[in-house]
């Protein structure tokens, strides 16, 4: 950076807005969570247990049924919890735009401080009279330069107030993070329980056909109850498989909106206290006077320790600063850049909202879309509860034994 | 009938194991323990209470004897006999009234459906501390293990919002619940409980039904400490994001 021509220029910042979270259909979740071979055997062995034991029992007997019905409420636990989590992480979207808007506001604050000490705005510092070496409007400069110490403190606050929104989606991601984990692991258990379900099916259907001949009535009613609720569940749960994940993504998505949004405020804060730092620069080579901005530059400290990751730009800069505006014959063109560099950023963040803001938008309509389509089967999953606590066979078809 | 007594040691033995271990532990006679912290703490409340009531009874009376005397002084030589009578009859009388009294009055079904949430797992406990004498052993086991659970829970319960979901899901599960099942369990005739009923017998169901609320309880508990597991692991992330060596995404 040192080497180019415009040193104070700072790299363009690109806030990348992320895509929509797109509809993912039951069809297409079944494996996305792998299953280690190991655990596709234990679960499989589940099965074939199970299925052994049912066809031992009468048809007939409340011993079959009592089975029939563990198949039934096959899942709920792991359907229940994920369902759970699903309802908590819809308002997240919601909750990140509202966030956003804090964080707007304070920028929309900042701008409107900044703007008001603007060199373009107040025409009156025009460097050609500097050639002289003499300070020919003494006093309106000296009153520009006034407007930042009166200005300083307001700036001070904004700064404060964005350095805090910063934190506030640090901490947002920090909670994203804990529940994407959470997340994955409702996820990996209903996919070892889809395996489970899938595999019943299977084993039904050959079982069933085989008992076509021996046993007919028996091969009728496995496929009319055993098999039909076996079905059913697979479907229950590839549905908050599909909305399980579909959550998951959306969480990424807030969660690269903060990440944006995070380097959005650090930059803008960053550019503002280059900018000042200019200001006091020039002022010297201006005025030949030194503008204290005293609660400026204990920000400064703290500003490069907070934002860790532009503290070098900042330190590169301060040292360009000094050689331009001492050296350079047009003090306050220095000046002007450094704040068109605040507007850049500005800017950028402004065109990332709007069009994180959509993809936001976009992906809570589809979320809640699948969630509200979601809540049918739920409600079957719970429905089917007042079956459950078969005693005879705990464990069988549950993932925790 | 060839097979002779000595053919089973290995089950009697163990059989005058388990008795043994049971006997220590208390036996059937454990009525008298309690069942978790909270029914204790209840339970020594009103020890308390009763131990006050009997000072302040004490001193009522000798303030009364004082007075009287104060009053009679003189009129009569008979006087401080009389009063040291009275003051030894109603020492009697407080200690014998004192300790007559229950223990502790066991909670009634309609105290424990609407109780607080919070108040909840005290009564209960006393509630099934007063039930144990009509469990059967198996069944004795499991209450033993409910109460440490309660005890858990309750702590829990201390710290949880008043609006918390889980808040019912407990007054329901140990409130109505557990008294529901243990109370269908004691109105069955005594004779009749062991006998197989609907593929098991009564004994056997109870047992079974309390497993499972035990296995609930657990699962609320864990729930209920969710958030506060959350919440480290929220705060820990953060702390790394903002002062850790990886970056904030």
């Amino acid at each position: 950076m040192a080497s180019t021509p415009t040193p104070l220029e700072a790299p363009t910042i690109t806030l990348t807005p992320p895509e929509p979270v797109p509809v993912v259909a039951p069809a297409q979740v079944a494996g996305l969570v792998p299953l280690a071979p190991e655990q596709k055997g234990k679960l499989e062995s589940k099965v074939d247990s199970f299925v052994a034991d049912l066809i031992a029992q009468d048809a007939n007997s409340p011993e079959f049924g009592k089975r029939v019905d563990q198949l039934t409420t096959m899942g709920r636990k792991e359907i229940a919890a994920a369902a759970g989590m699903s309802n908590r992480f819809l308002d997240r979207p919601v909750r990140a735009m509202d966030k956003d808007q804090g964080v707007g506001t304070n920028l929309i604050e900042l701008r409107r401080t900044v703007e008001a000490l603007d060199p373009a705005k107040s025409g009156k510092l025009s460097p050609g009279k500097k050639l002289f070496g003499i300070i020919p409007f003494g006093n309106s400069v000296q009153k520009y330069f006034d407007g930042y110490v009166s200005a300083q403190g307001h700036i001070n606050a904004i700064l404060d107030k964005l350095a805090s929104g910063k934190d506030e989606l640090l901490m947002d991601n920090a909670a994203i993070d804990v529940e994407r984990q959470k997340l994955w692991e409702a996820m990996g258990n209903l996919e070892q329980m889809t395996h489970i379900s899938q595999k019943l099916d299977e084993r039904l259907e050959e079982v069933s056909h085989d008992l076509d001949i021996s046993d007919p009535a028996k091969a009728k009613a496995i496929r009319e109850s055993a098999l039909f609720y076996t079905r059913q569940r697979t479907q229950d749960l590839l549905t908050q498989m599909a909305v399980t994940v579909q959550g998951y993504l959306a969480l990424d998505l807030v969660k690269k909106n903060n990440v944006e949004l995070v380097k959005g405020v650090d930059r803008a804060s960053t550019t503002t206290v280059a900018a000042l730092r200019t200001a006091v620069t020039v002022a010297q080579a201006l005025t030949n006077q030194r503008l204290v901005l005293q609660q400026i530059t204990a920000l400064n400290t703290t500003t490069a320790n907070i934002i860790d990751s532009t503290s070098s730009l900042l330190k590169e800069q301060t040292s360009q600063i000094h050689q331009q505006a001492a050296a350079s014959t047009i003090p306050v063109e220095t000046l002007q850049r450094a704040f068109q560099n605040i507007y850049d950023t500005m800017d950028s963040i402004d065109t990332f909202k709007i069009k994180a803001l959509d993809s936001m938008k976009q992906t809570v309509t589809t979320l809640s879309a699948e969630v509200e389509k979601s809540k049918g089967y739920i409600a079957r999953a719970q429905g089917g509860s007042s079956a459950q606590a078969a005693p005879d066979a705990p464990g069988l078809l549950s993932l925790e034994s | 009938m060839a097979q002779s007594p000595a053919h089973d040691s290995d089950a009697i033995l163990a059989a005058a194991r388990a008795s043994l271990k049971d006997q220590q532990a208390g036996g059937r006679r454990v009525e008298g323990k309690a069942l978790g912290k909270r029914s204790l703490a209840l339970r020594r409340a009103e020890a308390k209470r009763k131990a006050m009531m009997l000072a302040f009874g004490l001193v009522a009376l000798g303030f009364a004897l004082q007075v009287a005397s104060a009053l009679l002084s003189g009129l009569l030589d008979l006087i401080p006999i009389l009063t040291k009578g009275a003051v030894v009859v109603g020492l009697v009388i407080a200690i014998i009234g004192l300790m007559r009294q229950k223990p502790l009055a066991v909670p009634s079904l309609d105290t424990l459906r609407s109780a607080k949430p919070k108040a909840l797992v005290a009564q209960t406990q006393l509630w099934l501390e007063a039930q144990r004498p009509a469990l059967p052993a198996p069944a004795l086991d499991v209450v033993g293990r409910i109460g440490g659970q309660l005890d858990s829970l309750a702590l829990q319960l201390d710290r949880a919002d008043d609006a918390a979901p889980a808040l019912a899901q407990v007054r329901q599960l140990v409130g109505e619940h557990l008294p529901g099942l243990i109370t269908t369990y004691t109105a069955i005739p005594p004779a009749l409980r062991r006998e197989a009923h609907a593929g098991a017998s009564p004994d056997e169901q109870l047992t079974q039904s309390l497993t499972t609320i035990s296995a609930e309880i657990d699962s609320v508990t864990r729930q209920m400490a969710e958030g506060k597991l959350d919440a480290l692991a929220i705060q820990s992330r953060f702390l790394d994001y903002k002062y850790g060596e990886g970056d904030a995404g």
